[in-house]
């Protein structure tokens, strides 16, 4: 057979006798390295189960160094208005430490680019899928506390287009009960005086993660306030609340040039960039449309005065003012009180862009809460 | 003492080597040295080198016996450690050139003495590539069927039957060219 032709062939291979010499050197090597052999066979380091924990706890180690505490509580308690509302007033904390200056994201928001919106996913409101202003964010905030007290502001509240806030929450809460400001002194919140007593056990009973805010005082009002980085914001920002309470509107102090101030305002927190972000609602009218007429329109669409229904009202001013572009600033006297309206036109198919804010005014002059409308001029 | 060392079975004698029997170690190399530094010479075709790897063969089984388990039978495990100190050497490319250089010397020098035929082999399992040479050395000198060669060599069966058809397609046209008992 060919196999067996070829074995036969290939044993023609005779391979020489090893040397003695060779061989002799080879037993003494081969019993020096007998005397040396390994006592304990080597396991194999993937069979060795000590070095799974070892893995296992530095890479918890390095988690736990590597992120930032942040995120992991947000995950934890995404869900949990308390841990919401605690959020918050970390948040406003690090912003009054860092002089309004640094970025509403940045500070907040190590697990990405839409804290707010996730947090706006807790409150359940229609602001999903929005971005939020720093005015609304504040006055959801406020409601987070004040919804909780009163019982009566909480969920489906309507947006306000043009109101301030921007958005559902800010505009409803703000027009019935924050008024202007950020600021919510518990003594203003349902009509009533308060005690602080009273509205420290309030802010327990509210379930929030009040209970440890201090039931501090501001402009030696013994006003106690919700939450102390809301007073906080208050006493940088705005007047604190009427102390007679009850909604009774109280003469303002304007500034020289609340045009002026409003745009100063705004520029100041342009670094936010949300100022002109939240719902509006478009007034389709040509880029040639005077000032009066889109007022005139808006205040047909819309509610110019936070959530309120202005009957009636004039403009004081208007002028064509630069926030970044270029905007017309109009200051209305409504029956409610004062409003300055920004416009801008947004191209055909949009149309005019709106949004009405506060009217700057003085330091410590009292706030006026719009519970009471002025009599129709 | 070892009574008669001739019949010790293969598995007491290593069993008394990895109690430190120095003695039995020593029955061991007796027994297999030349058969491994047959292997040896059979793959890599160098005396010298054969001789070489045959010695450190014997060093890593002596360092190493703690390691046998018993799983096989202690000359395949021997046959393993010279397939991987085979596998060194063969990454040795250094050794290669010399090899080559040796060879030739070794053969002029057996030329003499050794008939035709065996210088025909020689060559044609030169022709061949190292892991066709040392299957061809386990299955052919050996005696080893493919699931121990495999077993040696690291591989599958299918790899084995693989590399033995090729080489014997390759040696029976190298061989059969030459002297024509294939054809």
């Amino acid at each position: 057979m060919k196999d067996d032709a070829l074995r036969n062939s290939l044993r023609l291979l005779r391979v020489p006798e090893p040397s003695e010499a060779a061989k002799g050197r080879a037993l003494h090597r081969a019993l020096i390295a007998f005397e040396q052999r390994d006592d304990q066979p080597e396991k194999p380091i993937y069979k060795n189960h000590s070095w799974i924990w070892s893995g296992a706890i530095a890479a918890v180690a390095l988690f736990a160094v590597l992120l930032p505490v942040e995120p992991l509580r947000l995950l934890t308690h995404r869900g949990d208005t308390a841990s919401l509302s605690l959020t918050v007033r970390r948040v406003y904390d690090k912003r009054l430490a860092s002089d309004n200056k640094a970025l509403l994201v940045e500070e907040r928001m190590p697990m990405g680019s839409m804290p707010v919106r996730q947090q706006m996913e807790v409150a359940g409101t229609r602001l999903r899928d929005q971005s939020v202003s720093e005015s609304t964010f504040q006055n959801r905030t406020a409601l987070k506390g004040l919804s909780s007290i009163d019982g009566s502001v909480k969920e489906g509240l309507q947006p306000v287009e043009g109101d301030r806030s921007g958005g559902a929450l800010g505009g409803a809460v703000s027009s019935k009960l924050v008024g202007t400001s950020e600021a919510i002194p518990v003594s203003t919140i349902n009509g009533d005086q308060k005690s602080p007593a009273a509205a420290s056990s309030i802010s327990t009973i509210a379930g929030l993660s009040w209970a440890n805010a201090p039931v501090s005082t501001a402009n030696n009002t013994n006003v106690p306030v919700v939450a102390s980085p809301v007073i906080k914001l208050a006493a940088t920002a705005m007047p604190m609340a009427d102390q007679a309470g009850k909604g009774e509107i109280s003469a303002r102090a304007l500034t020289a040039d609340p045009i002026g101030d409003l745009v100063t305002k705004l520029s100041s927190d342009a670094n936010w960039g949300l100022w002109q972000n939240g719902l509006f609602k478009p007034i389709h009218l040509p880029s040639s449309a005077l000032p009066e007429e889109v007022i005139a329109q808006l205040n047909k669409e819309t509610d110019l005065y936070q959530g309120n229904k202005v009957t009636s009202y004039s403009i004081i001013e208007s002028r064509p003012v630069k926030l970044g572009s270029p905007f017309t600033a109009v200051l209305l006297e409504t029956n409610f009180g004062k409003r300055i309206i920004l416009l801008q036109f947004q191209g055909s198919s949009t149309g005019w862009w709106s949004r009405a804010y506060d009217v700057p005014v003085l330091p410590g002059s009292p706030i006026a809460l719009p519970s009471t409308p002025k009599s129709s001029p | 003492m070892i009574p008669d060392e001739q019949h010790v079975p293969d598995a007491q004698l290593v069993e008394a080597a990895l109690h430190g029997d120095a003695e039995s170690f020593r029955l061991l190399f007796e027994r297999y040295y030349t058969m491994i530094h047959a292997y040896a010479y059979r793959s890599c075709l160098t005396e010298t080198e054969a001789e070489e790897i045959a010695q450190e063969t014997f060093i890593r089984a002596a360092r190493g016996i703690n390691s046998y388990r018993g799983t096989a039978s202690f000359k395949n495990w021997l046959y393993r450690i010279a397939h991987n100190a085979l596998i060194d050497w063969k990454r040795q490319s250094s050794r290669e050139a010399g090899k080559r250089l040796a060879f030739t010397e070794e053969i002029a020098s057996q030329e003499k003495e050794e008939p035709p035929d065996f210088t025909q082999v020689h060559s044609a399992l030169d022709q061949l590539t190292p892991e066709l040479r040392e299957t061809v050395a386990l299955v052919y000198f050996e005696e080893m069927n493919h699931g121990e060669v495999a077993a040696v060599m690291g591989c599958a069966v299918t790899t084995i039957s693989w590399r033995i058809f090729r080489a014997k397609n390759a040696l029976k046209k190298l061989l059969g060219s030459r002297k024509g008992a294939f054809s």
